[in-house]
């Protein structure tokens, strides 16, 4: 093959310049930190970040707001085991008081009262606790979940004896309330009479009225069907032909109604998976679930409260089970909300750990390795050099010289 | 034999010499002229006269028969054939690397990342509904996005018209070329009709050719005076003796929305088709395929817009904001026929006959649309559903409504868009729409628009971002049930970051057919560069045979020069010594 000047230069100039692009192409990779830059690089590079970035986006987004329910979740924990802890001083002080020595001593129960009563407004305000806003029990609803506008009667349930337990009234029996009441929680005591206090026939039957240890005036029984007044809106119904006994008592309170949503809002962890939120108001409060015990948690504090007020040690005594109950419901209530944490902080770290693996993935993928590139640019600017320093000597070989 | 001869035979020498000296000199001022043959003079003995009958006899000297090109036309052929590719794959790297930006995600600043930042600040109003602040974010990154796309579909669009203009330029500069040749040619067939042979002429020519072979695929004929004709790769004749074509361009299809034509002499047709490579065929490739077309990154990019849009509006629609509505306004004109089935309007926006319909009517199906509403949200609603088929026009859809729904909800057509009232003080929301028609009319519509160039976001959503739909309805009672709180909407937004759909035949989520796109034009644009490197590669090769046989090496025509200076030194001596030879025939008079 015969061999020219411009095929000599030609060549010579495109190898240049074909480092020169392999230069640019590094100067590019080094001042990106990319080894691939634009889609032509490497297209499949391309689509796998494209992956990548939208797994890392979407792990950092579940990392986000797990953190942020887990965060919710422990705010709630933290509310469950106060009220677990009033329950349980609330326990303690019926084992205390709920015996027949303290019947010689009723201002203690009377003072004791107030205790049940700060248990039960601390209760009301933590209930209402609000994160971000939003009431952490309200159950997808923003407005508190328990306020003294929207009250409801407890189930109505009768005293066996004096010193017996609760047991339910029956159909026989209703209560209702309407409004608002100031005097909430009111803890309500019918006492059907026949006779006095020492055994002496009444010229006719009559309801003793009670309400938060307050007598009010008797109202003499019909026979028959019949409601009573007991203020602030509050009634009492007899149906009629219901049987009652001498000094059979009655007893149900008015307390909060829970007027959040059903459930709490869920939280996302992955696609198509959710957890569910936090436990509502009405979960824990009034044991609406499978896991509750259908106990009213203030139902417990509005009774004991008015068996306190009533100074009458049995009647606290009679509380006993439904203060158990509560409190059990609230145990499973704080374990549920535990367990739910301790689940959105497990996927916390497997998310953390998700993220670690993508970002590598992502940073292996088009990263460049630095060695690599900085042997690449050493190897081309050497070729460039020696290929200039060839090229001039190339291109000086001419018989010019010698020609005279 | 006489002195005179040997004179004669001298000259002749003398003479022949300076001619291949003079072919030398010429080749040497050409080393650097692109496309230039290397000539030769080819030498020839003069035959001597007989003398005598002994057959004994002389020569009588030399003279240059003619001066030839060092040509391989096969190569030069080939070469012609190569370069009309490698144009095609230059015109075609230029504006594929402007259409490679605007679809580059690499740099962390392209669609996808704006996608995934509202899909995290959907994710975030799922965990909190009610915050404004994250609903405020939601709207500014669904503006971005919807942005974006808007961006990048006038990205490509625009690019369409410079694509366009360079055609139109290319076109004149083939008509300025194949003028150019055309009397270059009319050149070569003059002088080729004398004994001067027009080489250097043909070598222009030649170059003139192969320059505009880059530009079009054409193929040239000898005609065998010389003179060489060009026509298309399809037989179109561009350039005669006296005759070069000009090509120009034609009104296009206004109905069919097709670009302007390429006509030859203002004749009927089109040579759009015809032409199968070079620098215009890469134009046009850009123009009709790699941008608009079936298959066009435009397209492909409407598509996805298209489909984003449906799968947002679809999942709004039947979501409810923080609290119920006592009026909702679609957000899509509902064009100028509302009495056509829906099954039966032409929602494709580019067919002439468009009249401006919803272009998401085409995915309406038969269904139920229900509402639930009543005067308090938060108390007892009552539920109505209303059953929407695909026969029903716009206005069956209003009627049906205000059948089924009308106790709770009214339903009219105010400023060409469908408008749902609470009827008398009722609030009111979607329960669900199987039909998908309330998305397809706007109504709790997210993204608007009728693609990507008009994509955009819910102006009174923007506008007041409580009206962004977080929560659904709780349907497992008797009747719906509304929490305000209720972020159910929010995380069916949020699964759309996951959600898989078949689009372009492939299943996958939004977010990685987009990443198809991207990674499809990678490739195409990656192999158009290697298959430019490896034209380009075998054209520097059979360059390299084409100066190997045609090009100048100054070494050989140095030692050229030195034989034929040698050669005329030679034949100077001879003359001397002629002369001596007189001189002594002269003193011996």
């Amino acid at each position: 093959m015969r061999v020219t000047q411009s095929l000599m230069f030609r060549n010579g100039a495109d190898a240049l310049q074909r480092k020169y692009q392999e230069v640019l192409k590094t100067q590019e990779k080094t001042l990106s930190g990319n080894r691939v830059n634009k889609p032509s690089d490497d297209p499949t590079a391309t689509f796998r970040q494209g992956v990548f970035t939208s797994n890392l986006a979407e792990v950092k987004s579940l990392t986000e707001t797990t953190r942020r329910a887990q965060e919710r979740m422990g705010m709630a924990e933290d509310q469950i085991t106060n009220l677990h802890d009033r329950l349980q001083e609330a326990h303690d002080l019926v084992m205390q008081l709920g015996n027949s020595y303290q019947g010689g001593q009723p201002d203690v129960l009377r003072a004791q009262a107030e205790k049940a009563m700060a248990w039960f407004q601390d209760t009301l305000a933590g209930m209402n606790t609000e994160m971000d806003g939003v009431p952490l029990f309200g159950g997808g609803r923003t407005g508190n979940p328990f306020d003294l506008t929207n009250l409801r009667t407890t189930g109505i349930v009768q005293r066996t004896g004096p010193t017996g337990g609760f047991a339910d009234a029956g159909a026989d029996f209703s209560a209702g309330v309407t409004g608002s009441d100031a005097a909430v929680p009111s803890s309500v005591m019918v006492t059907y009479r026949t006779t006095d206090d020492t055994g002496a026939a009444l010229a006719a039957p009559e309801f003793r009225l009670s309400v938060n240890g307050a007598s009010l005036t008797s109202v003499a029984a019909t026979g028959g069907a019949q409601t009573l007044n007991l203020g602030n809106g509050i009634s009492f119904s007899v149906a009629a032909g219901a049987v009652m006994t001498d000094k059979q008592a009655f007893h149900f309170q008015v307390v909060p109604e829970y007027q959040g949503g059903s459930s709490d809002r869920e939280v996302k962890i992955a696609t198509g998976q959710k957890v569910p939120g936090n436990v509502t108001g009405a979960q824990l409060m009034e044991g609406s679930t499978d896991l509750s015990n259908g106990a009213n948690v203030f139902e417990v504090f509005a009774g004991l409260r008015g068996a306190l007020q009533r100074m009458d040690p049995d009647e606290v005594r009679a509380w006993l089970p439904k203060l158990q109950s509560a409190l059990g419901q609230v145990s499973n209530m704080q374990g549920v909300t535990g367990t739910r944490g301790a689940q959105l902080e497990a996927m916390g770290a497997t998310f953390a750990q998700e993220q670690e693996s993508l970002q590598e993935a992502a940073t292996a993928n088009v990263g460049i390795d630095s060695f690599e590139v900085m042997s690449r640019l050493e190897q081309a600017t050497q070729a460039m050099q020696f290929m200039s320093v060839t090229q001039r000597e190339v291109l000086n070989t001419s018989l010019l010289d010698f020609i005279k | 034999m006489s002195i005179n001869n040997i004179l004669n035979t001298a000259k002749l020498g003398l003479f022949a010499n300076q001619g291949a000296l003079r072919v030398v000199s010429h080749n040497v001022s050409n080393v650097s002229t692109p496309g230039y043959s290397r000539q030769t003079a080819v030498m020839v003995a003069n035959p001597g006269l007989q003398r005598g009958g002994d057959g004994k006899s002389a020569g009588d000297g030399v003279h240059i028969e003619q001066v030839k090109q060092q040509l391989d036309n096969l190569m030069d052929r080939r070469l012609q054939g190569g370069e009309a590719e490698l144009g095609r794959l230059e015109g075609r790297d230029r504006f594929m690397n402007m259409i490679e930006n605007v679809f580059n995600e690499l740099d962390g600043d392209g669609l996808s990342t704006r996608l995934e930042k509202l899909f995290t600040s959907i994710d975030l109003l799922t965990d909190n509904p009610t915050d404004a602040v994250v609903r405020d974010q939601v709207m500014e990154n669904a503006g971005a996005t919807s942005g974006f796309i808007k961006r990048m579909y006038n990205g490509l669009s625009e690019l369409t018209l410079p694509v366009d203009k360079e055609i139109t330029v290319t076109l004149d500069d083939i008509n300025s070329r194949l003028k150019s040749i055309r009397d270059v040619n009319l050149a070569i067939v003059r002088q080729d009709a004398t004994p001067a042979k027009a080489l250097d002429l043909k070598d222009q020519r030649r170059q003139m050719v192969m320059e505009l072979g880059k530009i079009v695929d054409i193929q040239t004929i000898d005609q065998g005076d010389g003179g060489v004709s060009i026509l298309t790769a399809n037989g179109i004749m561009l350039m005669d003796h006296t005759y070069a074509a000009t090509l120009s361009r034609g009104p296009g299809s206004a109905t069919q929305n097709t670009p302007q034509t390429i006509r030859v002499d203002e004749r009927t047709g089109d040579l759009t088709s015809e032409i199968k490579s070079g620098t215009l065929k890469g134009l046009i490739e850009v123009r009709d395929q790699v941008i608009n077309g079936d298959s066009g990154f435009l397209s492909k990019l409407e598509t996805l817009a298209d489909e984003m849009r449906w799968r947002f509006n679809r999942v709004h629609s039947q979501s409810v904001p923080g609290g119920l509505l006592q009026s909702r306004t679609g957000a899509i004109d509902l064009g100028q026929n509302l009495t056509t089935a829906m099954s039966g309007l032409v929602t494709d926006t580019t067919q002439s006959t468009y009249v401006g319909s919803p272009v998401d009517l085409s995915r309406v199906v038969n269904g139920t649309l229900s509402f639930a509403y009543g005067a308090d949200p938060n108390g007892t609603l009552t539920q109505a559903n209303v059953p929407i088929t695909t026969g029903m026009s716009i206005n069956d859809v209003v009627t049906a409504i205000n059948a089924n729904a009308g106790a709770g909800v009214t339903a009219s057509v105010s400023g060409n868009r469908l408008v749902l009232t609470g009827t008398g003080g009722n609030s009111f929301g979607v329960v669900s729409d199987a039909s998908g028609v309330l998305a397809a009319l706007g109504v709790g519509a997210f993204f608007t628009g009728s693609g990507a160039a008009s994509m955009g976001v819910d102006a009174a959503m923007q506008a007041k971002p409580a009206l962004l739909g977080t929560g659904r309805f709780i349907t497992t009672g008797a009747t719906p049930v509304h929490n305000d709180a209720n972020n159910e909407g929010a995380m069916l937004l949020g699964d759309l970051r996951t959600e898989k759909f078949t689009l372009f035949g492939e299943s996958a989520t939004l977010i990685s057919h987009y990443g198809t796109i991207a990674g499809n034009l990678g490739s195409e644009q990656s192999r158009n560069q290697a298959e430019m490197t490896s034209i380009q590669s075998s054209q520097g090769f059979m360059r390299d045979l084409r100066d190997s046989v045609s090009g100048v090496s100054l070494e050989e025509e140095m030692t050229d020069m030195i034989k034929f200076q040698r050669a005329f030194q030679a034949s100077s001596k001879m003359v001397s010594t002629a002369d001596n030879l007189f001189e002594t025939l002269i003193q011996m008079v």
